[in-house]
């Protein structure tokens, strides 16, 4: 079985932790199931599955890639770069375009990973997107987010873990209170190069956790599977 | 010998909109499915239960998809044979589309007791494809597609196991191979291994139809 604790820890700019949250996580979404289902059962580009993305558009994923892309293919990605640098997730093909047309395989690398909102709209195994994200940015409202990370994979019987982490800073000039959280990972698509981040987690916070301007929320994932 | 046996798989008892509720809120798991048919197709055993035992390599397919591990790093894993693997992100990682009689991958059955741990890399003692004694006719690995109700998501992975073997086999454990890759090469790793408390008989003549429905309940 695997379970998923998520943590939320604010700090001060000094990184004290000045509040700390634990829960289960209780909400992966129909997304992961979806992009498991291609992983699983090799969804090829001729017969690609539909996924809403983040922005509510039906996307065509697919697990094909081939020998000269050396199979390589960015589906499951939840590891991302900080802000607005590019997270490049690879579609698995090797045609020369491939190249020409990176902005297709590219996210923003905010929008993958780790992502905190404001929505309290209870979670269903539908849904899609946060209820209402917070952008990266220093505008008010706003929360920068740093690189979301993958680290330390364990494993004690009967247990095993990792933990998917991130850093949220507030520097909008206000305070902001975080309702929701969730992750968003990628799927591909071999024949034109697209890759778009889904939504594959949400959980709510409650009460929510208010961040005071120059303050830090630390929010972290931890699968675990035990036997 | 009563070898007219299906292996074309079907979802039985269970419509695509009919899902088992098992698992609770913050699970992410398998229910796992056993139905044995005679050769008209009449249901003489079903059991439906909660998979208990991701092992350590799901875990590690998982990290290494979503870390996006590189070829110029690898990260190794036990695959099937007790090897270490150094594999990397892939297009392949998880495939488990077994063609008929591939024991690679995909759902496998066995007769092996010993209860699951987290290290386990493979069926203790896997049951081979054939009509031998003590075989079993794997046939090809089907999916039902993602579908979803209030609390639950699923997709579900089938495989028929038919008994031309002359003798009743018992199945004790099931586990679920999958693909890796590395450089030209592909491995295979087991996700899950569950035991079955009592095994389910499967008579000569009779096929075991095998679903593992991979569910998140939110």
């Amino acid at each position: 079985m695997l379970t998923v604790k998520l943590i939320l820890e604010r700090l001060d700019k000094d990184h004290r932790v000045l509040e700390r949250r634990e829960q289960p996580s209780k909400s992966f979404v129909r997304n992961f199931i979806s992009l498991l289902y291609c992983a699983h059962a090799q969804i090829q580009s001729g017969a690609p599955y539909t996924i809403t993305d983040i922005d509510g558009s039906a996307r065509t994923v697919d697990s094909q890639s081939i020998s000269g892309a050396r199979y390589s293919k960015g589906n499951l990605m939840i590891g991302a770069p900080p802000g607005i640098s590019a997270a490049r997730c690879l579609p698995g093909s090797d045609a020369a375009s491939v190249v020409t047309l990176m902005n297709r395989w590219e996210i923003e690398g905010s929008k993958m990973g780790i992502q905190v909102g404001t929505g309290v709209t209870a979670v269903t195994p539908t849904d899609t997107a946060l209820a209402t994200r917070i952008l990266h940015g220093r505008a008010a409202g706003q929360l920068e987010y740093g690189g979301c990370e993958l680290v330390g994979i364990a494993f004690v019987n009967p247990n095993g873990e990792f933990t998917i982490r991130r850093y949220f800073t507030n520097l909008s000039g206000g305070s902001i209170t975080v309702n929701e959280a969730g992750i968003h990972s990628a799927g591909t698509d071999y024949n034109d190069y697209y890759a778009w981040a889904f939504l594959i987690a949400r959980d709510i916070v409650s009460p929510g956790v208010a961040v005071a301007n120059t303050e830090l929320l630390r929010v972290s994932y931890v699968p675990q599977i035990t036997v | 010998m009563d070898t007219q046996v299906k292996l074309k798989p079907e979802l039985k008892v269970f419509k695509d909109e009919e899902i088992p509720h098992l698992l609770i809120p913050g699970e992410m798991g398998a229910v796992l499915e056993l139905i044995v048919t005679d050769k008209d197709g009449k249901v003489t055993e079903k059991r439906i239960l909660k998979s208990e035992s991701f092992v350590r390599q799901f875990l590690e397919l998982l990290w290494i998809q979503t870390v996006q591990v590189p070829e110029v790093v690898t990260y190794s894993v036990r695959d099937t044979g007790n090897t270490l693997r150094a594999i990397w992100l892939s297009g392949v990682i998880f495939a488990c589309n077994a063609a008929i009689g591939a024991v690679t991958h995909g759902i496998r059955v066995g007769t092996g007791l010993t209860a699951p741990i987290i290290s386990n890399y493979a069926l203790e003692t896997p049951i081979a494809h054939g009509v031998a004694a003590g075989q079993l006719q794997y046939s090809a690995v089907t999916f039902g597609a993602p579908a979803s109700d209030a609390t639950t998501s699923q997709f579900t992975i089938t495989r028929n196991f038919a008994n031309g073997s002359g003798g009743s086999i018992t199945v004790n454990e099931i586990g679920l191979y999958v693909e890796g890759y590395r450089d030209g090469a592909t491995y295979y790793f087991m996700t899950i291994r569950d035991v079955i408390s009592g095994g389910i008989a499967v008579p000569n003549g009779q096929t075991l139809t095998v679903n593992y429905r991979e569910q998140a309940v939110v």
